[in-house]
């Protein structure tokens, strides 16, 4: 990178359509700088709600088949606690054997609910690290930021 | 430039506060954010100022603040979700791009790419925007008004509510602000499908027991609360009298507590705020279950009353 020219500093939401997904910015060439942040203190503090990818898929699935915690949690032969703790902890330690099972009864395979790769450009590796909550972001949104921006630069460029 | 330290985001917020009180009274509630990050750096001489503020329908984002190099001139831009249905969050995020600007904008350029930078990048960030958080909290809720708004001693729902739109911000911050200073013993938790996601103590609450380990093993609402039951009352601000022990088994058995409840359907979110009557001391039962000696007779007298 030659001189940067841009910083970013973000905040994330939490609430929304998607459950709290940790998120960030721009693909665009000139940023340096990005700060991250799970939750904003007006929601729910530090002490942090992230759920995972799969917390979010079991969550998903489970609320459109119409199961409660315990109805899922006693078909997957675990606890009410644990499955609580896998939709909603980012803590929460998944093993193999158990999330099979509640694949199985969710009708989905286990490779589906732990598999959280997101689609994307391809980035510089370097990049990558700053940008990969970022890309997490919906598609939209990444495009209209971008545009957003680069609106703003040129604006910058032409005034003078 | 800005001062260094836990204090900063704090003494900044106070900073703002002041100026805001001189040059607009007491009537200055909620805080006009983008007025105040667009005058900022003219008001403290600053040349690097925030020249756009921008909001724009962005589903999964909050906000954010860059800057771009004009022809050698520095200038920064506050770009939001204006999509947010809850105008205290969008202000409260403002505010918190404003932290940032305030607070670490020199810091910007320390970052590199590199992957080996990423966990020292990822604390410092962490604490950068813990930093802006609390800027935000005190430039919105500055204590002191805060204090004053709710000058009752019967604190409920209803007046924290009320405090929430006199700032502009969400009940939830509106009380985690008020739990910071309150003299009073309250809980706040927020809980989903039956277990806590998190919860948070005033410090006499803390003091004396009441608190919630939330962090590593799911705490479920306790049976008998109001939390647990399953009525669909969508508000509960008058809240209702409890058994303290109900949420608190170390509270002594005629303690009672009063929980308020409030549930947002769409996000399956359960908000229960507890508020207990001072920690009675134990001396004071020992005193009346055992005879009338006053405590400064017992301090006198040497002889220490027991905890039961």
């Amino acid at each position: 990178m030659t001189r940067q020219l841009v910083s970013l500093m973000f905040v994330i939401s939490s609430y929304g359509e998607h459950y709290p997904d940790m998120n960030t910015l721009s693909t665009v060439s000139f940023l340096f700088a990005i700060m991250v942040k799970s939750t904003p203190q007006d929601d729910s503090l530090k002490e942090i709600y992230v759920p995972t990818p799969l917390g979010i898929k079991i969550r998903q699935l489970r609320k459109e088949q119409g199961l409660s915690l315990d109805q899922l949690a006693a078909m997957a032969e675990t606890s009410k606690s644990y499955l609580w703790e896998l939709e909603n902890r980012e803590t929460a330690n998944p093993t193999m054997d158990k999330v099979s099972k509640i694949a199985e009864k969710l009708g989905v395979t286990a490779e589906f609910l732990l598999n959280d790769k997101q689609e994307g450009h391809s980035v510089e590796d370097a990049d990558k690290a700053f940008f990969r909550k970022y890309q997490k972001l919906p598609s939209p949104t990444k495009k209209k930021i971008q545009d957003i921006l680069n609106v703003i630069q040129d604006r910058g460029t032409d005034d003078e | 430039m800005t001062p260094a330290g836990p204090r900063a985001p704090i003494a900044e917020a106070n900073r703002l506060s002041r100026l805001l009180n001189i040059s607009r009274g007491t009537e200055r509630f909620p805080v006009d954010v983008e007025e105040l990050a667009r005058g900022y750096a003219q008001q403290f001489g600053h040349n690097d100022p925030i020249a756009e503020v921008i909001g724009a329908d962005l589903p999964g984002f909050e906000g954010a603040l860059y800057g771009t190099k004009k022809h050698g001139k520095l200038e920064w831009a506050l770009l939001y979700n204006s999509a947010i249905e809850t105008p205290g969050r969008i202000r409260f995020t403002m505010a918190h791009e404003l932290g940032h600007y305030i607070l670490h904008r020199q810091n910007g350029n320390t970052f590199e790419c590199s992957e080996a930078d990423l966990l020292q990048w990822e604390s410092e960030g962490k604490r950068q925007e813990a930093e802006a958080d609390v800027f935000a909290s005190y430039l919105l809720m500055p204590i002191d008004d805060f204090r004053r708004s709710i000058s009752s001693n019967s604190v409920d729902l209803h007046i924290l509510d009320g405090c929430a739109r006199r700032y502009g911000v969400s009940l939830t911050a509106a009380i985690l602000k008020w739990l910071e200073f309150t003299e009073q013993r309250a809980v706040l938790v927020m809980s989903t499908e039956g277990y806590m996601l998190w919860a948070r103590s005033s410090q006499p609450a803390l003091r004396s027991g009441a608190y919630f380990r939330t962090r590593n093993v799911p705490v479920p609402i306790p049976v008998g609360s109001l939390a647990a039951s399953s009525e669909s009352l969508i508000h509960e601000k008058q809240g209702v009298e409890l058994a303290a022990r109900i949420w608190f088994p170390q509270e002594p058995e005629e303690m009672s507590l009063r929980e308020f409840k409030i549930v947002s359907d769409r996000y399956e979110r359960t908000m229960s705020l507890l508020i207990l009557p001072k920690a009675e001391p134990r001396w004071v039962r020992e005193h009346e279950d055992n005879d009338s000696r006053s405590l400064d007779e017992y301090i006198r007298s040497g002889y220490l009353p027991e905890n039961k």
